[in-house]
């Protein structure tokens, strides 16, 4: 028989837990958990850096096999302009993280609104912003060092090779400029894909999603390529006949808006090594202003549906 | 501990909740209700992942509605149970401890002490893809009551388990009830809460039907006279000595007159009267029991009335 004292053993915990500023983190980790165990998410990311390899081989091969001029002096190098490099391999990369972006960021909400998991996650002492803060950053982090590893490689390459063709005396600021650049599309495709992943109960549903706004807008930014050759008469005509709306619509794609804003940031419209004259047209950098106040809005667009979209329960909406 | 003040809840032009006030404190209390009662909506807006369209929840004074200072005093274990299929049981639980805010020593500690407690420490390695519906129920209560939480709420928690499981859950629920925690469980099956508690809040078509002790509960319904069973060798005698007390409405013989059925009001006094008569007249009983005393009954009495 029960006894009829009541038996007040439970005790709730009282002791020390982590300050709330860390619960995001928690969150961060499990998504970058899953995000490292996938194999696809290995080979796109180290597909993403193969322009800079192709890069240093070239460089490495005319620098050791192309003759010079008297004085030392290697003409290849002479024409070059260093942060080019950087410009075109982080265009080149764009695809690339389009694509890590999709494999481990589409489903980083809709699979927890398929599984019902924020019922749990909101229901222990984190907050929506720790959720969606946890979420954003994992996604960012990752697209960062894929970003900016080769990167900085590269640019510790260029600083210890070739400093005598410029690397340095080109931009004493460009260590600097490429630290602001490289979390560009990392934001930007954080934020997307918790905006558009918020929409849907299945990663595949917001990532088709993703994909059709990608390459719907890269279609867009073709055509205004070829539009601009037809306004230059010929990849070899005049640029300058190339109407300004042109060349500022030809950034209006996912890519596009990450690599004006790089433009703006290395301060360079751009230019291609191996293609040389007759390659495409390569459009002036856009304006920053507008640029930069484009890019914050979208990324903070797809943020506020995020934040709008996420609670542990769907509500009926009369 | 919970306290609902004229809590509504609308879903756009369906009502989810209406108009419950009702406070529940320690020890277990089960939430009853067919399907669409509004069991689940009422857990959801104690957890504060709904918001009441009118009236008040507050839980500890505060309101729990997207916050996290109530959520340290409170573990949720929600009915469906598809979280990541690719952790493991350990991995979840641990990784609900430091989301909860332990430190990592502190999340491995208890992760390894409440997976035992659940009976989940040899297979929590495995991924909870694999496991079955009873063992993701458990991992379920596991993460629920891992921060030692003044409040469990356990949504259906029994589904899905076997009888020896089911045994084991509902003893693991006792004890924590009987130690002082806050425990609510919503259910539609009657047997299993009988089985857990006699605590009841029972709600039908989104409206608080009856709240307390199931008996007292029973004892109120006066519309429905209680009925007892006699078993006796002697049914006839036992109908004549019986039919004279105050409180017998109806007197009916079962077929092959194996026992006497009768229906009384105030069982009270009669149980109190029984055992004088049957003393004084040397009456031979071999069993007495009460077929409508018990949850089923008083669910079917109080949802037709």
């Amino acid at each position: 028989m029960a006894s009829p004292i009541a038996d007040l053993s439970y005790r709730s915990y009282d002791g020390p837990l982590l300050p709330p500023t860390m619960r995001w983190w928690v969150v961060a980790k499990s998504v970058m958990r899953l995000a490292i165990r996938k194999k696809g998410f290995w080979v796109w990311a180290n597909l993403s850096y193969y322009w800079f390899i192709i890069l240093a081989a070239v460089f490495y091969f005319v620098d050791v096999l192309a003759p010079t001029l008297p004085g030392g002096a290697n003409p290849f190098f002479s024409r070059i302009v260093w942060k080019d490099q950087f410009l075109d391999a982080f265009s080149i990369a764009q695809m690339f993280l389009f694509i890590i972006a999709l494999l481990i960021g589409a489903g980083a909400i809709a699979n927890d609104n398929r599984s019902n998991a924020l019922l749990v996650y909101l229901s222990k002492p984190c907050s929506k912003l720790d959720y969606l803060f946890g979420k954003w950053m994992a996604i960012f982090l990752i697209l960062v060092a894929i970003t900016g590893v080769p990167t900085l490689l590269f640019f510790v390459y260029g600083l210890l090779s070739y400093r005598h063709y410029g690397f340095i005396s080109q931009d004493p600021a460009l260590f600097w400029r490429l630290l602001v650049m490289i979390p560009v599309p990392a934001a930007f495709h954080a934020s997307a894909c918790l905006g558009i992943s918020s929409l849907f109960n299945q990663g595949r549903m917001a990532g088709a999603t993703y994909a059709g706004i990608y390459f719907l807008s890269l279609f867009f930014t073709k055509a205004m390529v070829v539009i601009q050759i037809i306004a230059m008469d010929g990849p070899r005509g005049d640029p300058s006949r190339v109407p300004s709306i042109v060349n500022t619509l030809f950034y209006a794609s996912v890519d596009g808006l990450q690599i004006g804003l790089a433009k703006v940031i290395l301060q360079t419209d751009g230019g291609h090594l191996l293609s040389g004259p007759g390659g495409p047209p390569v459009p002036p950098a856009p304006n920053g202003w507008l640029f930069t106040a484009l890019y914050l809005l979208a990324c903070g667009g797809f943020l506020a549906i995020a934040w709008q979209r996420v609670r542990a329960v769907e509500v009926v909406r009369g | 501990m919970i306290r609902l003040d004229h809590a509504s809840r609308w879903y756009g032009q369906v009502i989810g909740l209406n108009d419950v006030t009702c406070q529940i404190g320690p020890g277990l209390t089960a939430l009853l209700g067919m399907n669409g009662a509004g069991k689940t909506t009422m857990m959801r807006l104690i957890t504060g992942q709904l918001r009441p369209t009118t009236g008040s929840v507050r839980l500890f004074g505060l309101d729990p509605f997207a916050n996290p200072e109530v959520y340290r005093h409170l573990g949720y274990c929600p009915e469906i149970d598809s979280f990541y299929e690719h952790l493991s049981g350990r991995q979840f639980v641990r990784m609900m401890a430091r989301l909860t805010g332990f430190s990592a020593r502190e999340a491995e500690q208890r992760t390894t002490r409440t997976l035992e407690r659940v009976g989940m420490a040899d297979r929590a390695d495995r991924r909870i893809g694999g496991y079955s519906k009873g063992m993701r129920q458990r991992i379920k209560l596991a993460q629920a009551m891992i921060h030692e939480p003044e409040v469990i709420l356990l949504d259906e928690p029994l589904n899905g388990l076997d009888p020896v499981g089911r045994r084991r859950f509902i003893d693991l629920l006792g004890d924590l009830a009987s130690a002082g925690a806050c425990i609510v469980v919503s259910s539609h099956i009657l047997y299993e809460v009988e089985q857990m508690t006699r605590s009841l809040l029972l709600l039908h078509r989104g409206r608080l039907l009856a709240t307390g002790d199931l008996r007292v509960i029973r004892s109120l319904i006066d519309k429905h006279p209680h009925q007892v069973r006699l078993q006796t060798d002697e049914p006839r005698r036992a109908a004549e000595l019986l039919a004279s007390l105050p409180n017998v409405v109806s007197l009916r013989f079962t077929p092959g007159d194996e026992a006497l059925e009768l229906e009384v009001r105030e069982p009270d006094k009669f149980y109190d009267a029984l055992p004088e008569l049957v003393l004084n007249q040397g009456l031979r009983l071999q069993g007495l029991s009460s077929p409508d005393n018990n949850l089923e009954s008083v669910f079917k009495y109080l949802v037709e009335a």
